[in-house]
């Protein structure tokens, strides 16, 4: 059981409202369907399991992305994953095909992608992206930096908004 | 915009409609049989507890008040612990006393400094956030640390599972007392005891080299330093013209290691605060230094 603030939530409306966030971001990290789906459903029986009291909603999501980001690091690790990341899935083609700048960041390193989702998607200050990759706050911004080089060596005529 | 259109093409990313209901339907099966697991296993617990209760109060009649370890699930701390993940893999480690949350700070003390730097044993750790004494992990045991004020410094103590001592540090800081670079200076004790300092650039990457005289050039100046987190102008006029960042890594002679950011722009950032150098030469020349 979930509560926030000590009122219960019922995980229908989690889902609902986090599903997408925590597919998205497990999706930047392996850009395989089917995996992110496995990370999506196991961050959620990892949070039902917890009986945790969030002090907010921004509480929740911020737990959320963490989880999710460990969840998907545990993924990355294995022997099973490393032999099968050749064999991309439909909708990285489908991102390749449809979309006007994700696939350029899909050629970024692992690394790159993840704070790049976190800073542009997720709209997280630089020192929140810190805390949920347990990494330093200066590490997180040379990365952006660096992640943003790297796009706008790709990228042509569309801006790079630094914020 | 990117930002913009990076939101707009995640809108192909989208979990399937069926497989959200399924994922309801098995995390709300799942949910009972836990729920109905935790109530054998607390059954089974309270009569085994019951029983030895029972065995201990009649042949010895004491009752060990000290083992106040409370094993509920940690609330408040973000972290996720999975099974085969180190302690350097939590996402926030921390202490409560007093009320206060410390933070963990990075250290390299063997257990020979340990000896010369322990102090008054405060307690034992438990696992919660807002209980006296809570951490991420219980039993860790919590000390005052010598040359360092309790109020704003701690150490723990803890023997791990490869049976060696693991020692952290703790840090808090009363936000409304950090008005100038000297008062946290003054709490986290970097001059006059720098052992070595390494710089790592915009980039991440680390460079071996000794900074240690530029750090104490750049103490020099950061004491006189006005903590700008309250003003909402001079953080406007930070956030325009701040630039890039290096980042000191100081270790000090006690083996506790300290992080100092250094905006091109002529500011520091430390462990959450912002400082306003105001001789910018000294900065710039120390930034291009780094």
């Amino acid at each position: 059981m979930v509560f926030i603030n000590g009122v219960l939530k019922s995980i229908d409306e989690i889902v609902n409202l986090y599903g997408d966030n925590i597919y998205r971001l497990a999706f930047s990290r392996t850009k395989s369907l089917t995996d992110g789906e496995d990370i999506v459903q196991e961050v959620f029986l990892k949070l039902m399991d917890s009986d945790k009291n969030f002090h907010s909603d921004e509480h929740l999501k911020a737990w959320l992305l963490r989880v999710t980001i460990n969840k998907s690091k545990n993924l990355l690790n294995t022997a099973w994953f490393r032999k099968t990341t050749n064999l991309e899935d439909n909708l990285v083609f489908l991102i390749e095909e449809k979309s006007e700048v994700y696939k350029y960041v899909l050629e970024l390193p692992t690394k790159y992608r993840v704070v790049i989702h976190l800073f542009y998607y997720e709209d997280l200050k630089t020192e929140d992206i810190a805390e949920i990759l347990n990494i330093k706050h200066g590490t997180v911004r040379s990365q952006l930096t660096r992640a943003r080089e790297l796009l706008r060596e790709k990228i042509k005529g569309v801006e790079i908004d630094v914020f | 915009m990117f930002s913009n259109k990076y939101k707009k093409d995640n809108e192909i990313v989208k979990l399937d409609e069926e497989f959200k209901k399924n994922l309801v339907k098995k995390i709300k099966k799942e949910e009972k049989i836990v729920k109905k697991n935790r109530f054998k296993i607390a059954s089974i617990a309270a009569t085994v507890t019951l029983l030895l209760g029972g065995y201990f109060l009649i042949n010895t009649g004491v009752l060990d008040r000290e083992k106040n370890i409370v094993a509920n699930d940690n609330l408040d701390n973000m972290e996720e612990k999975d099974k085969g993940q180190t302690q350097g893999t939590s996402m926030m480690s921390f202490l409560n006393y007093k009320g206060n949350i410390y933070r963990n700070v990075e250290n390299t003390v063997g257990e020979k400094q340990l000896s010369e730097m322990k102090g008054e044993k405060l307690g034992v750790t438990i696992t919660g956030f807002n209980e006296e004494f809570a951490s991420e992990i219980a039993g860790k045991e919590v000390y005052t640390v010598k040359g360092y004020e309790k109020e704003n410094f701690l150490m723990t103590t803890n023997i791990n599972y490869e049976n060696k001592i693991e020692i952290e540090f703790y840090q808090y800081y009363d936000e409304g007392k950090i008005k100038k670079g000297e008062d946290i200076l003054k709490l986290i004790k970097v001059e006059n005891n720098i052992e070595k300092a390494s710089s790592y650039d915009n980039l991440g990457n680390l460079k071996n080299k000794d900074f240690k005289i530029e750090v104490e050039v750049l103490i020099k100046e950061l004491k006189l330093s006005d903590n700008i987190l309250e003003s909402k102008e001079e953080m406007a006029e930070f956030e325009k013209i701040k630039g890039e960042t290096k980042t000191l890594k100081i270790e000090l002679k006690d083996g506790i290691i300290r992080y100092i950011d250094i905006y091109e722009g002529g500011y520091i950032f430390i462990d959450g605060f912002i400082f306003k150098l105001e001789n910018k030469d000294i900065i710039k020349d120390i930034y291009n230094k780094l």
